[in-house]
C-alpha cells in the first residue's frame, strides 16, 4: 500500500488524529541508563578489537 | 572384530552397549570413547529398543570415502579403515516387522570410524545425528519432549539404511549433528563449525569437520589449530556474518557487575537474544592456562521455578522501571562437546565466573548470522526503558475500567517488567499479531496490513510483560518492533493501543485487544513442553 493511501486509511479507521512527533515517544534517560549504554557500547567495540582467542583451541 | 550381527535388527533389551563400544573401536587408552558412551546412554534414555549395524566403506558410503581420502592425503600413506553405521530405533523387533521401515521411529544415525596408518590409529564418531531428545511416557505410551528444553539450532537430515532384503530405506532425523574431533586433522573448532554450517545451511550432504580445513585452505599434512582470525575467515567464506561477545577481560566483569547491580543484567542476558533468534553460536572457554575449547550452542533450558529472579526482584529494590531479561530464568545452554557427546547442559552461570578461577572461564561467545546485524539487543533493551517510561507517562491517566492491563502494568510496583528480545520474521510476527488475545479479541486485518506495510522482513522484537504472565501463561502485554541496524522503532503495541511510526511521525492506533498475547514463537518442526 503506498504511504499516502496508508495514511489515508489510518485516518479513516482511527479518525482525524494528527500524528505525534516521534520525539513524544522518546523518554529522557537517567544517569544510570546513560552509563549502562556507554559501558555496553564499549564492551561490544572491545570484542572486535580483540584479535585472537586467549590460547590454542584443542 | 565385531560379534554383533550386521544388517539385521538387534534387540537391545539384553545387549551390552559397553561390549558393543569396545568391539567397534580400537582398544587403546589413547582413544576417547566418551562420545560413543554418551550416544548409547542417550539411546537408553530415549527408549531405543533395536539397533541396526552396517559395515560401511569407501565404495558404499560417500562420507567414509571423503574421510578416508582426506586421511590418506594427510598421512601421505596407506590408511586402513574400518567403519560402522549405527541406527537406533524405538520399536522392538516384534514391532519392526509390522511397520513400514520408513515409518520406524529413528532415534539416531551415527558412523564410527577406525583408522590406522603406520603408528597412527584412532577411533571416533565421524558423525552422529541424534533426534531432538524425548522421553517415553508410560501413561500416554508416546514419546514426549523434555520439559522446558528449547532447541534453536537443528534441522532435518536424510539418511539411508541398506537392507539386504528390502534395499535402500530412506529416513529422516530432526536434530543437530555432532562431530567428534579426531585430534589429527580436526580439533574442536572444526567440529563446532561443522555443526553450525550444517544447521544453518540447506546442503544435502553433511559437511564434515575436514571440510572446514578445505574452506580455510590449509595444506595437507599440516595440523590445523584455528585461531580467531582463521575461524572468522572460514565463516565469512561461507557468506555468513558473526557477532562476537567478549568475556575474557577483567573490564568485562566490571561492566557486568555494574549492569547487574543497576539492571539485573547478567552476561547470559547479552547472549540470550542471539540464541533465541535461532542463530547458531559457540562458546570458547579456557581449559588450561594456554588451552581453549569450543562447544556449539544448540538451545537452552528454562527453570520457571527459579528462586534467583524472584529474590533479585525482592531484595534489589531498584528494579521498578528496569527490565528483567527472561534470561534470568535460563539455567543451562544445551551444547555439543566433541570430547564428551551431544545435547549436554552447560550452566549459564559459567559466563559469570570470575577471571582467574579455572572454572572453564569463558573467553568468547560468537554467533553466526545470515544477515549483518549491527544493533546489539542488550543496548536496545536498556535504550527502550526510558522510551517505555515515556509511553507510560503519556498514558498515566488510563483507568482500570477503561484499560485494565495497561493500568496494571503502569502501576505495578512490586514486579519488574520482564523483557525478551529476539530477531523476528515479519510473517511469523504478523501471524502472532493476528491471533486472539486473552479476552478473545483480534486486531482487524486492515490494522495488521497497515503495520505489516511498515515492516522489513526481519527486525528486533522486544516483548515486555509481567513475570507471572511470562512464566505461567507465556503471554506478553507489550510488543516493540525495532529495525535491525538502527534504534528506530517501527511499531509499539500495548493493551488497546498501538503506535505506528511512519516517516518520523507516530500514528496512534486504537485497538480492540485489551488483553495479553501469546509470546512470539518461530515456526518450528519440533514440539516443546513447558511447565
Amino acid at each position: 500500500m503506498p504511504k499516502k493511501e496508508l495514511k489515508a486509511a489510518l485516518k479513516i479507521k482511527h479518525g482525524e488524529i494528527s500524528p505525534l512527533s516521534l520525539k513524544t515517544l522518546r523518554g529522557e534517560k537517567t544517569e544510570e541508563e546513560v552509563k549502562a549504554l556507554s559501558l555496553l557500547t564499549a564492551w561490544h567495540n572491545n570484542a572486535k578489537k580483540k584479535k585472537d582467542f586467549a590460547g590454542v583451541l584443542r | 572384530m565385531i560379534n554383533f550381527s550386521l544388517c539385521q535388527w538387534l534387540p537391545l533389551e539384553d545387549a551390552s552397549l559397553f561390549k558393543l563400544i569396545s568391539q567397534c573401536t580400537i582398544n587403546s587408552n589413547a582413544v576417547n570413547k566418551r562420545p560413543f558412551h554418551r550416544l548409547c546412554s542417550l539411546m537408553r534414555k530415549m527408549g531405543a529398543q533395536s539397533l541396526w549395524i552396517e559395515k560401511v566403506n569407501s565404495s558404499n558410503n560417500a562420507d567414509i570415502d571423503y574421510e578416508s581420502n582426506y586421511l590418506k592425503k594427510f598421512f601421505n600413506s596407506h590408511v586402513e579403515i574400518t567403519a560402522y553405521k549405527f541406527i537406533f530405533v524405538q520399536e522392538s523387533n516384534a514391532e519392526i516387522i509390522k511397520v513400514d521401515p520408513q515409518k520406524l521411529t529413528f532415534l539416531s544415525c551415527s558412523v564410527v570410524m577406525n583408522y590406522s596408518s603406520g603408528r597412527e590409529k584412532n577411533s571416533y564418531l565421524l558423525y552422529s545425528i541424534v533426534a531432538i531428545p524425548k522421553r517415553y511416557d508410560f501413561l500416554s505410551e508416546t514419546p514426549i519432549p523434555l520439559m522446558n528444553y528449547y532447541f534453536h539450532s537443528f534441522r532435518n537430515y536424510d539418511f539411508i539404511l541398506n537392507d539386504p532384503l528390502l534395499g535402500k530405506v530412506n529416513f529422516k532425523i530432526c536434530g543437530s549433528p555432532f562431530f567428534q574431533q579426531n585430534k589429527t586433522t580436526s580439533v574442536c573448532m572444526q567440529s563446532a563449525l561443522a555443526t553450525i554450517f550444517n544447521n544453518i545451511g540447506h546442503n544435502k550432504k553433511l559437511i564434515l569437520p575436514n571440510r572446514i580445513n578445505e574452506l580455510y585452505g590449509v595444506p595437507f599434512g599440516r595440523e590445523l589449530f584455528l585461531d580467531k582470525k582463521g575461524t572468522l575467515k572460514v565463516i565469512k567464506k561461507r557468506g555468513l556474518f558473526t557477532k562476537e561477545l567478549l568475556f575474557d577481560q577483567k573490564e568485562t566483569m566490571e561492566v557486568f557487575k555494574e549492569l547487574f547491580k543497576k539492571f539485573g543484567w547478567s552476561p547470559s542476558s547479552s547472549v540470550y537474544p542471539w540464541m533465541e533468534s535461532g542463530f547458531p553460536g559457540f562458546i570458547v572457554f579456557r581449559t588450561r592456562s594456554t588451552d581453549l575449547h569450543v562447544v556449539p550452542i544448540i538451545g537452552h533450558t528454562l527453570n520457571t521455578d527459579s528462586w534467583q529472579p524472584e529474590a533479585d526482584i525482592r531484595y534489589n529494590r531498584r528494579v521498578r522501571f528496569h527490565f528483567r531479561p527472561v534470561s534470568a530464568w535460563i539455567d543451562n545452554f544445551i551444547i555439543h562437546d566433541d570430547n564428551f557427546g551431544m545435547y549436554l547442559s552447560y550452566p549459564a552461570s559459567k559466563l559469570s565466573e570470575k577471571k582467574g578461577r579455572y572454572g572453564y572461564f569463558v573467553d568468547h561467545v560468537i554467533f553466526v548470522t545470515e544477515h549483518k546485524i549491527t544493533l546489539p539487543p542488550d543496548r536496545l533493551e536498556i535504550d527502550l526503558i526510558s522510551d517505555l517510561r515515556q509511553v507510560f507517562e503519556l498514558n498515566k491517566d488510563v483507568s482500570e475500567e477503561e484499560n485494565p492491563w495497561l493500568h496494571r502494568i503502569i502501576n505495578e510496583e512490586k514486579a519488574p517488567l520482564v523483557s525478551r528480545t529476539m530477531v523476528a520474521k515479519k510473517t511469523d510476527f504478523l501471524k502472532t499479531l493476528g491471533q486472539r488475545d486473552s479476552n478473545g479479541k483480534k486486531i482487524t486485518k486492515t490494522d495488521i496490513d497497515a503495520v505489516g506495510e511498515q515492516m522489513p522482513d526481519r527486525f528486533w522484537l522486544t516483548e515486555v510483560t509481567l513475570p507471572d504472565l511470562y512464566l505461567a501463561n507465556k503471554t506478553a502485554l507489550i510488543s516493540i518492533v525495532t529495525q535491525l541496524n538502527t534504534d528506530r522503532q517501527i511499531f509499539i503495541r500495548l493493551p488497546r493501543l498501538g503506535y505506528l511510526i511512519i516517516q518520523n511521525k507516530c500514528y496512534r492506533l486504537d485497538l480492540p485487544t485489551s488483553g495479553h498475547y501469546k509470546i512470539y514463537e518461530r515456526i518450528s518442526d519440533i514440539e516443546t513442553y513447558d511447565w
